[in-house]
């Protein structure tokens, strides 16, 4: 021990014991230390990534053109777009991201970038998957560090970085498009606003109906129970649940019920004595609701759980455990009475087909939904409370309620939610403190961030929260500040309203619920812009007054309005009149009168050269496919003018038809033509499916 | 007889060249020594002589030596980095990336500057303490201490204003905190802030402000008082070195021509 | 003056090691009360999926004895390669002895080989090989069109919103998913096929020509997509990820 301090204290004395020697031997060390600098500057950690891709590419059959590739470019690279102010140096470590041949390399960072529809010139790396474009490390680049916060966006949600320039939906963005459908649909916007950048807001695309007039519809145990639970009364119920306690939900189905002022007209008593005629057929009420189509747009959840039907309207499943019978007889009879704006069609059923359907429907019931539920009567303290509840609670947001007026903002704005910073944002212990993490998550279950948050739990499947946190996502900073050129704006909606007696007409039956004309409607059935160039004045008036089955492939179908003759005639001037296009002159070419030669040569070119039959029936005997329309009618439906413009271009005449394009002949088109339109049908009408 | 390396050295000294660079010729004796530092532009503020117990460790731990040392790799590795900077407003930021990922050995020069003046500064304060403690404030030595003062207050704005230059979030808040203070101040606040800051709030003005302060007139004012305060120790007889202090040259190991004095 | 040296070192030592914040250990793992002896999937195996996303339906494994009942309480683990992960990566099964998890890919497009395992009593380890398929964006695109161009003729499935023309056609198409077929297909036939019906390759005219209707990125996605949910897998068809 003595002799290691000996030794120790003579080393001390030879290097440091005189001043000068001293002063050298830390310059030789500082000297030394300084060494270290330029060498980690040598060996950086993406020369390290560089050097680890050249041996990848040292094998391979192709490195001399690869090597080739990266000498001409070797050191830090960057992708530099100063209008975008972007720069973007992956591309030193992530050597490989051009290079077509890499598509069998699965290790990063040396993965060929996989194809999209921009090239990595155009807008960079970062703009889509978001990270610190200027890094050169991994950690600075990839992850939330001291200096910058916004990390890799998880591929999960790439789709959201489309949606900062493109506004309308694409076909490569499905969780994006599903994302923003979702926002319109659960009724998001309803509280939270968000605005776009060319100033309009999203509008939301649900229609919770009013509740000033509830009493007439439905009882307080149903509002309670409703309250309470929605989706225990519909599995696809879009409206969220508040976890009301006992009382809450007590005082505000009180105050409801309480603040409902009746319309007139809106119930309509059973006719006495028919409470206990028994219908003649027990089965007729299904009957009559299959006839009806009611499924294209009302879904029921059927014996094994699964959801049949269409969501434009509610679920109605259990619906006759919500309304009143007399509620329900005169909605049938006309539902623009208790509501105006409804999407619901005046279907001007007959009493009879009235009484069968209430009672049809009055029978979907479930006994357990109010089984539990006592209320008794409401006090004026209970309906205060109430009314003070629906104020906190923001029901007025979403529901027309008399005497509270809408708030505005109830919600935090949503604009610039994508890049919110994340020194605004609270945490749940344990979460990964990234903004899609915090979305998410909020979406999930709103109220794990604070049992006083006033955001009610939305029923969401992981799918759909995924969607809607992309669609959030994409509402950056980016997407406000981008220069207008960039943008890819969304077709504005269109507001075509069409006039006089056939537009009340249209608006009464609610055409646009389902068909799209001008720009405005539904897709689902058939675009009707060009209809009147499409098909013949007496097969449009026969076809309105009893629709019959032209896809038999498909499960929905127009229903049947029992239109008087004055009012089919109404909608079919109208239509023959103004919905033509203006690419050719319907009545150019005869229903009728082709030479027999010409049909028996589209009759050849329809089996043989064309083999129409794999999508299409002329023959019931012979062909079977269902793809497309049957033909078997279709020369009196269709005119000649339109058949033949369709044949050399189905997607000209309408966008979005699966019918190939066959770059079709004149001669061929008029021959085919000329052999549908002796397709005449017998005089019998197709049997309605 | 081999040469020494002392020979050889000596023989270097007797050139041409050298006597027309140096103009101090060879020899070791305590005339030529003496010219050596006083006829070199750099070291005549100097004196030719010290106490040896001026030149101790305990004396004063060599932190004003330390201080200055820190000073002169600011000015090394700041230059440099003048280079690189823009102090623009969105520039800066994007310029302190690129020193940091791209320049070679900009991330040592950065992180050596800053680390550099986070020292300094720790330095200057203790050097004060050390000379307080010490008493080396003490007539005829009063005016250095205010110089010394003046000196601090010169390195605390260098810091001040070299904090905003990186214009990242730590950078903006901190100045905006600071001029906020000083518009606190009662009647002339809002005339100091507005000064300060070349606006009334954190902008572009500010920026450049500050690069021009950082880089021009606080060095240059520092200079300035750094060579009164090296000039005014020389004055006022050298370091305050205590009788009682020991000397750390050990007897031996003094060079033989050296001795014969009192005064090494 | 030492000791104070001392003692001013070691207070700042049990400072500094006392103010470093301890992460809390992991969970302690769930001890299984049952143990199985096979590993089989109940559901979820065999979709496809999106790059990145969750798949549709969750992956339901069940665990069985040598006699074939179900083991409540076995702890059944997954794992998977390239990024693939699982909500929740591993658990006890319930009381009819399955375990349901939410499988989510990894953020490359091709075939994932997903492992199950769980102990067998004799401390063996018994595993599963679940396959699952995820789309990039060219394959998304070519799943697009598929579904709304080519499936009611090419798919005998029928669904509740379509039902299969399959059945009515004399000369019957092959499925997309019939490898050994499609596999011996060159990149250049099928678009020739896809572009200008059966006859381009002698086939039947039943088979239409799209080549005007649909553009050429659009084929080319479809043939992405053919190539990647062919089975058995076409050899070029982009990576199989799989441990090890």
């Amino acid at each position: 021990m003595q002799s290691l301090k000996n030794t120790f204290s003579s080393l001390w004395q030879t290097l440091f014991g005189h001043p000068v020697r001293a002063f050298g031997a830390v310059s030789l060390l500082f000297l030394i230390s300084l060494a270290i600098a330029p060498a980690k500057n040598y060996f950086s950690e993406w020369r390290h990534y560089q050097n680890r891709y050249l041996a990848l590419v040292r094998g391979r059959g192709d490195a001399v053109t690869l090597q080739r590739h990266f000498h001409e470019h070797d050191g830090i690279q960057q992708i530099w777009l100063p209008t975008l102010g972007v720069v973007d140096r992956c591309t030193t470590c992530h050597a490989g991201l051009k290079e077509a041949s890499l598509a069998d390399v699965g290790t990063q960072p040396f993965r060929q970038h996989p194809v999209i529809p921009h090239t990595l010139d155009q807008f960079g790396c970062v703009m889509c998957h978001r990270g610190q474009g200027p890094a050169t490390t991994v950690e600075e680049a990839h992850r939330s560090t001291a200096a910058w916060e916004q990390p890799i966006l998880p591929a999960r949600y790439v789709q959201s970085s489309c949606g900062q320039c493109h506004r309308a939906p694409l076909t490569g963005t499905p969780q994006l498009n599903l994302g923003r459908n979702l926002l319109g649909r659960y009724g998001c916007v309803h509280c939270h606003t968000i605005k776009l950048p060319d100033g309009s807001a999203i509008k939301p695309t649900d229609v919770p109906p009013s509740l000033s007039h509830v009493a007439d519809k439905s009882t307080r145990e149903w509002v309670y129970a409703w309250l309470k639970d929605p989706q225990a009364y519909a599995v696809t119920a879009t409206m969220p649940n508040f976890k009301l306690s006992d009382p809450d939900a007590r005082d505000i189905s009180a105050f409801l019920i309480a603040n409902s002022t009746p319309i007139a007209g809106d119930t309509a008593p059973v006719a006495p004595g028919a409470k206990n005629q028994k219908p003649p057929d027990p089965t007729a009420g299904a009957s009559l609701y299959g006839e009806s189509f009611c499924a294209s747009c009302h879904a029921v959840q059927n014996a094994a759980g699964n959801v049949v039907g269409g969501d434009v309207g509610p679920e109605l499943t259990r619906v006759g455990s919500k309304v009143k019978p007399e509620w329900l007889r005169a909605w049938l009879r006309n539902p623009r009475v208790y509501d105006s704006q409804t999407l619901m069609p005046h279907y001007r059923l007959t009493d009879p087909q009235v009484s069968l359907l209430t009672a049809f429907l009055g029978n979907k019931t479930d006994s357990d939904l109010l089984a539990n539920v006592h209320l008794d009567a409401a006090t004026p303290e209970q309906v205060a409370h109430g009314k003070l509840l629906v104020t906190e609670y923001g029901c007025a947001s979403c529901h027309e309620i008399s005497g509270i007026k809408k708030p505005d903002n109830f919600a935090p704005e949503l604009t610039r939610i994508g890049s919110k910073p994340l020194t605004q944002i609270i945490f749940l212990p344990g979460m990964t403190h990234a903004i899609p993490d915090y979305i998410a998550a909020k979406i999930r279950e709103p109220r794990s961030f604070g049992s006083a948050l006033k955001m009610p739990q939305f029923s969401l499947a992981p799918a759909q929260v995924d969607a809607l946190t992309t669609a959030l996502l994409s509402l950056t900073d980016r997407a406000h500040d981008l220069p207008l050129a960039l943008t890819v704006p969304s077709k504005p909606p269109s507001n075509y309203q069409p006039a006089g007696k056939a537009g009340q007409l249209m608006a009464d039956l609610t055409c646009f619920s389902c068909h799209a004309i001008n720009g405005r409607g539904s897709d689902m059935a058939p675009d009707l812009t060009w209809e009147g160039s499409s098909v013949q004045r007496p097969w449009l008036q026969a076809f309105l007054k009893n629709p019959g089955t032209l896809r038999p492939a498909l499960i929905r179908r127009m229903p049947r309005f029992n239109l008087s003759d004055d009012d089919a005639k109404e909608l079919t001037d109208y239509i023959m009149a103004v919905y033509q296009t203006p690419a050719f002159d319907r009545d150019s070419m005869p229903s009728s009168g082709y030479p027999p030669a010409q049909v028996e040569q589209g009759k050849q070119l329809f089996y043989s050269k064309y083999a129409c039959q794999s999508c299409h029936i002329v023959d019931t005997k012979v062909d079977k496919g269902y793809v497309g329309p049957t033909l078997t009618q279709v020369g009196s439906r269709l005119t000649a003018a339109w058949i033949y413009h369709w044949l050399k271009d189905p997607q000209a005449m309408r966008p979005g038809a699966i019918e190939p394009n066959r770059n079709m002949n004149d001669e061929d088109a008029r021959a085919l033509t000329a052999f549908l339109m002796t397709q005449k049908g017998s005089n019998k009408q197709e049997a309605k499916k | 007889m081999a040469k020494t390396i002392t020979d050889y050295f000596e023989e270097l000294r007797g050139t041409r060249v050298w006597r027309s660079v140096f103009r101090s010729g060879t020899g070791s004796s305590t005339l030529h020594r003496a010219l050596a530092v006083q006829q070199n532009v750099f070291l005549h503020l100097f004196s030719t002589k010290v106490r040896t117990r001026m030149l101790s460790f305990s004396t004063t731990w060599y932190l004003g030596t330390l201080t200055f040392g820190t000073l002169l790799i600011l000015v090394g590795t700041g230059i440099p980095l003048m280079f690189y900077y823009h102090p623009s407003v969105p520039q800066a930021y994007a310029d302190t990336k690129d020193l940091q990922f791209v320049v070679s050995s900009g991330l040592f020069l950065r992180n050596l500057h800053r680390w550099s003046a986070h020292a300094m500064v720790f330095l200057v304060f203790a050097h004060m303490f050390k000379v307080f403690y010490r008493g080396a404030y003490r007539p005829p030595r009063e005016f250095n201490w205010v110089i010394g003062v003046i000196l601090l207050l010169i390195t605390l704005l260098l810091s001040y204003t070299g904090y905003l230059l990186p214009w990242d979030q730590l950078a903006f808040w901190a100045i905006t905190v600071g001029s906020n203070i000083a518009s606190a101040v009662p009647v002339m606040g809002n005339k100091v802030h507005f000064l300060m800051l070349g606006g009334n709030v954190v902008n572009a003005n500010a920026l450049l402000r500050f690069y021009v302060l950082h880089c021009m007139i606080l060095p240059l004012v520092a200079i300035l008082f750094v060579a009164i305060h090296f000039w005014r120790i020389r004055k006022d007889g050298g370091l305050y070195a205590h009788q009682s202090e020991p000397t750390t040259v050990a007897a031996e190991s003094v060079p033989a021509a050296a001795k014969g004095g009192q005064f090494q | 003056m030492k000791r104070l040296w001392r003692t001013l070192f070691a207070v700042s030592l049990t400072l500094v090691s006392a103010g470093c914040t301890r992460k809390p250990g992991p969970a302690s793992a769930r001890k299984p009360t049952g143990f199985g002896a096979a590993l089989v999937e109940s559901s979820g195996g065999k979709q496809i999926g999106a790059t990145g996303m969750v798949l549709a339906q969750p992956l339901v494994v069940q665990v069985n004895d040598e006699q074939g009942t179900a083991v409540s309480g076995a702890l059944v683990e997954f794992s998977g390669p390239a990024g693939a992960s699982f909500d929740p990566p591993s658990g006890l099964t319930d009381s009819s002895g399955q375990l349901s998890t939410n499988v989510a890919l990894g953020g490359m497009a091709g075939r994932y080989q997903l492992i199950a395992r769980t102990s067998a009593k004799t401390q063996k380890t018994v595993e599963l090989k679940i396959e699952e398929i995820a789309l990039g964006y060219q394959q998304q695109l070519g799943y697009q069109l598929d579904n709304k161009y080519c499936a009611r003729c090419h798919n005998p499935e029928s669904s509740p919103e379509r039902v299969s023309n399959y059945d009515n056609l004399e000369v019957k198409p092959h499925p997309f998913t019939e490898g050994d077929t499609l596999n011996k297909m060159s990149d250049a036939e099928l678009t020739s096929i896809i572009s200008h019906g059966g006859p381009a390759l002698n086939k039947s005219a039943l088979m239409p020509p799209y080549g005007y209707t649909l553009s050429k990125t659009e084929i080319e996605a479809l043939i992405a997509y053919i190539r990647l949910i062919s089975d058995p897998p076409y050899h070029a068809s982009g990576m199989v990820y799989a441990q090890k």
